[in-house]
């Protein structure tokens, strides 16, 4: 085996495993989001109203889909790129599996950015209808130092990953159409 | 112009603006730092004790910022270059190998920048138990271990970004070799 192929090896076994890292990572940031953004946040909020009202049962609700949903996504990004990245290992590298693999990591990211945005805005439409008579007493820095804020630049992040993956298909869409050019020549 | 060539100029275009407001955002994040930095080193308490950790962590500091910004004015420039259709050719290769390096030197600073100033500080607790460390509490344990969490967070999310810049190098000399060969047959 060459160089670079090891080289190439290495590389590919090395994201994998930052790949598995990240997969570790994500359960763990929804496990917080939902126990300190949403429960700690339902709790708040229900001592301020007095009781724990329906809008505040809705504001837990969208908020435990949006990060779940996300948290899926994000699952199924990183094992499609996990599989993508062990065909990379084989050489085989501008093929359309891997322009699919890219298709759907640039969907499911954009699907997770778009429900990072709306979960916080939702979350805090539905937390202050909660406090009902008490809209007044509206704490500020209760909700915007929230923990479910945060889904606001991990939404950055997802578009930002979504945007680089469909820029990464339309070149393997390149590469591919040069391949397959190169394939016929010969 | 086709309507993908149109929509990935689009998207390249967008990526630009993203990586700007991303480098606007890490400026003000680490002229923030900067500044929490100056005070340490101004340094309120007695005997000047806070005043070597505080230069350790401006100088790991600026080593971050340089090689953030290296990478960022590399990928800027890369995504001109693919929107003027010139997609595998060194400029690019080389762009990628600059940002495969200036992440991963980034990322090496922090994964293990916060663990020397961890020992720093301990160092300086061992000698100068009387010390008051001001606004710092550092008995309260979880204010003092989180900002160490974000920046390793930050060091592995650097880190990831430098090895798929260092795997999509790979891949682009590939394609390049892939285009140099057609050339050469045509």
């Amino acid at each position: 085996m060459n160089t670079t192929a090891q080289r190439t090896r290495f590389v590919f076994s090395l994201l994998q495993v930052l790949t598995a890292i990240a997969a570790l990572l994500v359960a763990t940031a929804a496990y917080i989001l939902i126990r300190v953004g949403i429960v700690w946040h339902f709790n708040a909020y229900a001592e301020l109203s007095h009781s724990a009202s329906p809008f505040l049962w809705i504001a837990a609700a969208i908020g435990t889909v949006g990060i779940v949903a996300s948290a899926v996504c994000s699952f199924l990004a990183l094992a499609s790129f996990f599989c993508m990245c062990d065909r990379l290992k084989r050489a085989r590298a501008f093929t359309r599996p891997n322009a699919r693999t890219l298709k759907l990591i640039q969907r499911t990211n954009l699907f997770s950015a778009i429900a990072c945005i709306l979960t916080p805005i939702l979350m805090d439409a539905f937390f202050l209808l909660s406090l009902g008579k008490e809209a007044g007493t509206w704490p500020l820095s209760l909700t915007w130092l929230g923990g479910f804020h945060w889904l606001l630049p991990i939404a950055f992040l997802y578009f930002g990953v979504s945007m680089a993956a469909k820029t990464l298909h339309a070149l393997l869409l390149h590469a591919m159409a040069l391949q397959e050019e190169n394939d016929w020549t010969i | 112009m086709t309507q993908r060539s149109q929509s990935t100029s689009r998207t390249l275009t967008l990526l630009q603006i993203m990586t700007a407001l991303l480098a606007l955002a890490g400026l003000v994040v680490a002229v923030y730092l900067a500044s929490l930095g100056c005070t340490a080193l101004s340094d309120s308490t007695p005997e000047g004790a806070l005043r070597w950790p505080a230069i350790f962590g401006l100088l790991a500091e600026a080593a971050i910022v340089v090689c953030c910004m290296t990478a960022l004015v590399a990928f800027f420039r890369m995504l001109g270059r693919l929107r003027k259709h010139s997609a595998f050719n060194v400029a690019n290769e080389r762009a990628l190998g600059r940002m495969a390096a200036s992440c991963g030197i980034a990322g090496a600073v922090c994964l293990a920048g916060p663990l020397c100033f961890m020992g720093i500080m301990r160092g300086i607790l061992m000698r100068h138990p009387h010390v008051l460390f001001g606004s710092l509490d550092l008995t309260g344990c979880d204010h003092f271990i989180l900002p160490y969490v974000w920046v390793e967070l930050l060091g592995f999310l650097l880190v990831s970004v430098g090895t798929i810049c260092w795997a999509l190098m790979l891949l682009m000399r590939r394609a390049k070799e892939l285009q140099d060969e057609n050339d050469t047959i045509v």
